[in-house]
């Protein structure tokens, strides 16, 4: 038998050789401009590496300096402006202090309630007296008495409504959701407008995204913008994910999704079959979002993956 | 050929990244284009993997570990893109221009035995066996990428190339493709309920 791994280079979508050309003053322009951005001090950054995501889904390795970097002069003139990321909160106990920032997903689309969820599991005190605003389409939690001029401040603490909030987990979600099937660009699309009318989100639109492969087999949502699914041609959920998350998927879904249980039920036995079901060691225990749903029946679940799993639980805190 | 003189360690930082810069960004492109469904996304991963090559140039290895450590960080880019974190990054957009339009080369055995015996294992599996596969690296090499010792590759390079051995017989054998288990099951929800929150 020939070694599999033979047949594994056969399989390499793209050799360096293949690669299209690139112009070189392309590189050297990307270069330059890296290499002419502020360095921090190798010691420091040894010493201190203190900005943190939420902590089982593994070490920040982006600075939030990149983004800095892209914004140009519409982002120089704010005082102490950084970036990070516009895809979660940015939670900073001192707006001064940048390096100390933890970012995450959104959890709950309470920017106050996640970045205390986040710092917590970052192994921080929670941000005393927290404001949360926005600032250049970025979402901050600071202490009040720090917010910079120019900033939006958020009364309620909600950065993404609850509905938008589900529409983008659901858009990831390989329970039932954008990712739980191979569809074609037409029926996502068509999905994804089922999915806004149960959410009852009026308004947004669905749209396909710009490049689409005319042999991709299958095919993506994304909801992050908000206001706006966007759909795209790509590689079957099926060859995207790990094998053991089907299993997980059939669980969540015949266990809860297809059950009638509380968001208290939900949670509890989502994080019982993550653990059951997942190649997660028994302290690597995952936490699931409980978003209460007061107004339904039945809990629901959305599941998705990336460097690690993250799941949302809504529904009723009692049975009807 | 007569002996020659070592090679100084660029001295200044930005001749030390650009030493870097020049022995990568190609290796580190096609790692990302490999990784990707959009190809032009990977001009965001390669920027997003030197800026933090820049910032952390203290640390990274000297010679020819360098390329080994910035795969581990662009893999790690990598992981929040593939998680929804997507960047856009003002310095990659004449890179992703140029990417815009590339095509992805179809193999005839791209969905052969092999990629769905792949397809079967779990991430650190598949990640390991196409360091060695596609970028070529050797084992040293990994642990740096990996983060791992040389004897811990050693041993889940052995257990992952055993895996898909196991998974590659057993498809062969079997002959069944292996079916997404939402395929035939409704993927509406229970409407939801209405909230009073507003942001």
């Amino acid at each position: 038998m020939t070694d599999p791994m033979t047949y594994l280079r056969a399989t390499n979508p793209v050799r360096q050789s293949e690669l299209p050309p690139i112009n070189a003053g392309v590189w050297s322009a990307m270069q330059d401009s890296i290499a002419s951005t502020p360095r921090a001090p190798g010691e420091a950054q040894q010493q201190t590496p203190r900005r943190k995501r939420l902590g089982k889904r593994g070490a920040l390795t982006t600075g939030l300096a990149v983004l800095l970097i892209g914004g140009g002069a519409g982002y120089a003139g704010i005082e102490g402006w950084f970036g990070g990321t516009p895809q979660g909160p940015n939670c900073l106990a001192d707006w001064s202090d940048q390096d100390a920032a933890v970012i995450g997903s959104w959890l709950t689309g309470d920017a106050i309630a996640d970045c205390d969820t986040l710092m917590r599991g970052a192994g921080l005190a929670p941000i005393e007296d927290p404001v949360a605003f926005t600032l250049q389409d970025y979402t901050y939690v600071t202490p009040a008495g720090q917010v910079p001029g120019g900033a939006h401040i958020l009364a309620s603490g909600v950065a993404v409504t609850p509905q938008a909030l589900e529409m983008r987990q659901s858009a990831f979600d390989f329970v039932d959701g954008g990712n739980a099937a191979c569809r074609t660009v037409p029926e996502q699309v068509e999905w994804a407008r089922t999915e806004l009318k149960r959410l009852g989100l009026q308004g947004w639109s669905v749209v396909e995204a710009d490049h689409q492969d005319p042999d991709a087999p299958c095919s993506w949502a994304d909801a992050q913008e908000p206001g706006v699914v966007t759909v795209g041609t790509g590689a079957d959920p099926l060859d995207t994910f790990a094998a053991g998350t089907w299993p997980l998927a059939d669980q969540l879904r015949a266990k809860i999704a297809d059950r009638c249980l509380t968001v208290g039920e939900a949670k509890d036995l989502a994080e019982e079959l993550y653990m059951k079901y997942s190649s997660a060691s028994a302290d690597d225990t995952l936490t699931a979002t409980a978003i209460t749903d007061d107004a339904s029946d039945c809990a629901r679940v959305d599941a998705s993956i990336g460097g690690s799993v993250q799941i949302t639980v809504y529904g009723p805190t009692a049975k009807p | 050929m007569g002996r020659q003189p070592q090679q100084q360690e660029p001295m200044t930082a930005d001749e030390r990244f650009a030493s870097i810069f020049a022995a990568t960004h190609l290796p580190l492109l096609a790692y990302a284009v490999r990784r990707l469904a959009v190809p032009e996304d990977a001009a965001d991963v390669v920027a997003e993997t030197f800026l933090i090559a820049w910032r952390r140039l203290d640390d990274v290895p000297p010679g020819e570990d360098a390329r080994p450590w910035l795969f581990g960080v662009a893999r790690g880019v990598l992981a929040n893109h593939q998680r929804g974190e997507r960047r856009r990054i003002a310095l990659a957009e004449r890179l992703r221009e140029d990417l815009r339009g590339f095509e992805v080369p179809r193999r005839a055995s791209r969905l052969d035995d092999v990629e769905r015996a792949m397809a079967s294992l779990p991430d650190d599996d598949r990640e390991i066996l196409r360091l060695v596969a596609w970028e070529e690296l050797a084992r040293d090499e990994i642990a740096v990428v990996l983060g791992l010792s040389r004897g811990a590759v050693r041993v889940r390079l052995h257990r992952a190339r055993k895996r898909l051995a196991q998974q590659m017989s057993v498809i062969a054998q079997s002959a069944q493709p292996t079916t997404l288990p939402a395929a035939s099951t409704p993927v509406t929800k229970p409407r939801a309920a209405t909230w009073s929150e507003e942001a």
